[in-house]
């Protein structure tokens, strides 16, 4: 633990300059910004900052070398701080190109303009922030490389994943904290702060198991199954997989907007395709290929009642997770009113509980249960398809098909129970006749 | 005066910095663990059948209890819950305090096992084991104790064998399948099981049912993610929070046709309180189960609510029952102080007094 402690208070102690660093250079941005704006001053102001941050890092990587003996961690951590550090460069040089626009701008003096400009902030924060994430993610991977053990890579990487979601929920907050330090929080302002938008993202981040990229996922699944079985065998189906592809594409934009046109659109579709196929449909003699596309029908009316349950699954999360907002909010304000100030680290856990709390509750209900139910139901069955259709595809060639193989478990568990049965059998005769035995020796002594 | 927005930046900047010192005291903690080890009591392999082994484990201390103990354990997640960590470990208390234990571990179900039923693991692997150690300690009946749905399992192998039981202790158990308390119970009537174990090829994944646990605490994991960089400096926390951790990843997958039966024969049709469950063509009556019975319950557990595991004292023949009710929920009764403390005690005591 020494070689590890001794980096992480190096760390912390360059972070502190980074910090020092930042708030002096940001303080003195804000100067240049009230003394009319100066464009070429702010650049001065970025490159000193960046040397200033040379020094602190280079500075750091010398500390932390000497203080650790093991050569390998030396070397991994100074190639890790390089990346840091150009990561933090880069955001620097970001929010720097940011304040030479905002220069000159006078300072917002009622709550509407201030919501106003803070969107115009969230808009270049997500933009710089989406950059140090997938920066930092690159460093990250290589962090989570020299982690030893496997769950700990794991346990980093939910790490990691929860202060995404607590980050993005913070970029939520902060405006409504800035307007109760301000006292001008109440109820009317608060919903004008609230960005459904970007709430809907926090929940979505949390909630990744549920979004139309999973649905996304299955889809071009099936999609590529669909692809390879026509090609196998028929060229007239360009016209189909242009559709398909433009469908994939579309579907989850759609599906944010309305569940139930989704499933419409696709029923629709198979309704098209059914149309298109039909006269040859008609002139298939009965075969397995007629059955394997009637199979493919099926499926596309199967994958519309797919989405439609999973967007009625997601509705549950988006509809508590806005009861829950308001509950946690209207809370804030009450506490605003009565002088109190309700900090960010406060906010989330109770947010979060309260969250969970009606969530629960939601899915106690008849309702989430059969649609949860059904949805497990239909994807499953998609899945179940495709492999059945797998198999037919996979038929021509010298290859023992699934079914066949489940044919053959079934026999081996049909002989294994017999085998048991027969042993236990054997167990109880043996002993009987052991018994037998025993008493004919003892009769005998007896005698 | 109203703040201007480019403060905010520097609020999210202070933000991100304080997220990214959380990650490298969270980076710092994790490089120097090594090795997360758990079941650690030292035990021997004594007999085996395909994936399913049997264990007898090292009793250093005074054998106290004439009568060998078999553990059984659910079939979901492993029976290493049980001997987590040394300084809390149910198995380490039970053996100090004088008992002979043996250990049933199911091993990892894949497609080979997806035909077996409830009939193969209670009449075959539990029986087998059962009669493994009447043998070898020449004894008519063993004692047993069981842990959620190793305690249904169990339960209904003692209803078929009473003969064969000297005891029995449940553990967190579900008997009476028809309650509202739990959503798993609920959730379960909606599913079409049959539909599950096909669409998965006949072996339902440890994935699948870790997410149903997931969800019955939806925020769960982003509680403890959040409020771990604060304690994982700590190296012993840390490491129990990883054994722990270790433990829940460690899921195996259920045998397709067995996990069928369970479904829709104890969660949607509750068979086994109505006397209509049949294994092996025999009916399952509790009435037969005429040993002494120790049911524990946990107070607040979500998986196996209380409503579900008290109801068997109602059903079962013995006139020596006792119910017994742990503060605290599904996991705590095998991790927390209070189940060294006061938990193993009492199990050993009462297995100790009723095997004289």
């Amino acid at each position: 633990m020494e070689n590890a402690n001794t980096f992480f208070n190096s760390w912390l102690e360059n972070q502190n300059k980074v910090m020092q660093n930042w708030f002096e250079t940001s303080k003195k941005f804000q100067e240049t910004v009230a003394q009319a704006g100066n464009a070429e001053k702010s650049s001065d102001l970025y490159k000193e900052w960046i040397e200033n941050q040379k020094h602190v890092f280079n500075q750091f990587v010398a500390t932390s070398a000497i203080a650790n003996g093991n050569g390998k961690f030396q070397a991994n951590n100074a190639d890790l701080l390089k990346q840091w550090q150009d990561m933090q460069s880069d955001f620097m040089k970001q929010w720097g190109e940011y304040a030479e626009k905002y220069t000159g701008r006078s300072l917002p003096s009622s709550p509407e303009d201030f919501l106003k400009e803070t969107r115009k902030v969230y808009d270049k924060w997500n933009e710089v922030y989406t950059n140090w994430y997938s920066t930092f993610g690159k460093s990250f991977e290589e962090f989570r490389k020299n982690i030893p053990v496997n769950l700990g890579k794991d346990v980093f990487t939910n790490i990691f994943d929860t202060n995404k979601t607590y980050l993005k929920m913070q970029e939520f907050y902060a405006p409504v904290y800035q307007l109760m330090k301000d006292g001008k929080l109440d109820h009317e302002t608060i919903r004008k702060a609230v960005d459904p938008a970007r709430y809907r993202e926090v929940v979505e981040t949390m909630f990744e198991f549920l979004s139309p990229d999973k649905a996304r996922e299955m889809y071009t699944q099936m999609n590529k199954y669909i692809q390879m079985f026509y090609e196998m065998g028929r060229k007239t189906t360009d016209q189909y997989k242009a559709q398909l592809e433009q469908m994939q594409t579309n579907i989850p934009s759609f599906f944010k907007i309305e569940p139930n046109s989704v499933a419409e659109m696709s029923l629709e579709f198979s309704r098209q395709f059914e149309k298109y196929y039909s006269p040859f449909h008609k002139m298939m003699p009965p075969s397995k290929e007629k059955e394997m596309l009637e199979e493919a029908l099926a499926l596309q009316e199967k994958y519309a009642q797919y989405w439609s349950k999973s967007s009625q699954m997601q509705q549950f999360i988006l509809k508590n997770a806005e009861l829950a907002l308001t509950e946690a909010l209207d809370a804030v304000v009450k506490e605003a009113t009565a002088g109190k100030e309700v900090e960010f680290a406060k906010f989330f856990p109770k947010w979060v509980g309260i969250l969970e709390e009606k969530m629960i509750k939601s899915f106690s209900t008849d309702e989430f249960s059969k649609t949860q139910g059904d949805m497990l139901s239909l994807g499953l069955d998609i899945k179940k398809s495709i492999s059945s259709q797998m198999e037919f595809a996979l038929s021509p060639y010298p290859v023992v098909p699934k079914s066949e193989f489940d044919e053959l478990l079934e026999t081996v568990h049909e002989l294994k129970r017999k085998v048991r049965a027969l042993e236990k059998q054997l167990g109880e005769t043996s002993a009987e006749a052991e018994d037998k035995t025993a008493k004919k020796v003892v009769s005998k002594v007896k005698a | 005066m109203i703040y201007p927005p480019d403060q905010l930046m520097d609020s999210f900047t202070k933000e991100l910095t304080d997220i990214s010192n959380k990650l490298m005291k969270s980076y710092t903690s994790l490089l120097d663990v090594e090795e997360v080890e758990v079941a650690t009591s030292p035990k021997e392999l004594v007999w085996q059948s395909g994936k399913v082994k049997l264990y007898h484990y090292e009793n250093k201390s005074a054998i106290k209890c004439n009568i060998p103990l078999l553990t059984v354990y659910a079939l979901v997640n492993r029976q290493d819950m049980l001997d987590l960590q040394p300084d809390r470990s149910v198995i380490r208390k039970l053996l100090e305090l004088g008992l002979d234990i043996y250990i049933i571990d199911w091993g990892y179900a894949s497609k080979v096992d997806r035909y077996d039923t409830m009939e193969d693991y209670i009449e075959g692997h539990i029986d087998d084991c059962v009669n493994f150690i009447r043998k070898k300690h020449e004894v008519e009946k063993v004692n047993l104790m069981a842990i959620c749905q190793g305690g249904t399992l169990s339960t209904i192998y003692s209803a078929l064998h009473p003969n064969r039981v000297n005891a029995l202790c449940t553990l967190v158990t579900p008997i009476d399948f028809d309650t509202e308390d739990g959503l798993l119970f609920k959730w379960s009537k909606d599913m079409d099981v049959d539909t599950i174990v096909d669409g998965y090829g006949g072996v339902v994944p440890g994935e699948f049912l870790n997410f149903g646990f997931d969800m019955l605490k939806p925020l769960g994991k982003v509680k403890k993610y959040h409020a771990l960089p604060d304690t994982m400096m700590d190296k012993d926390k840390l490491m129990n929070f990883l054994r722990m951790e270790k433990w829940i990843a460690d899921s195996p997958s259920q045998a397709g046709e067995c996990y069928k039966q369970f479904i829709k024969d104890l969660y949607q049709r509750n068979k086994l309180v109505k006397g209509e469950l049949e294994i092996g063509g025999k009916k399952v009556s509790l009435k037969n189960i005429d040993m002494p019975l120790l049911n524990i319950y946990a107070a607040e557990d979500h998986l196996v609510p209380p409503s579900a595991s008290i109801p068997l004292n109602d059903y079962v023949g013995s006139k020596d029952k006792t119910l017994y009710e742990f503060p605290g929920g599904h996991i705590g009764v095998f991790v927390g102080g209070r189940s060294q403390k006061e938990l193993g005690p009492t199990i050993a005591n009462w297995f100790i007094e009723r095997s004289k």
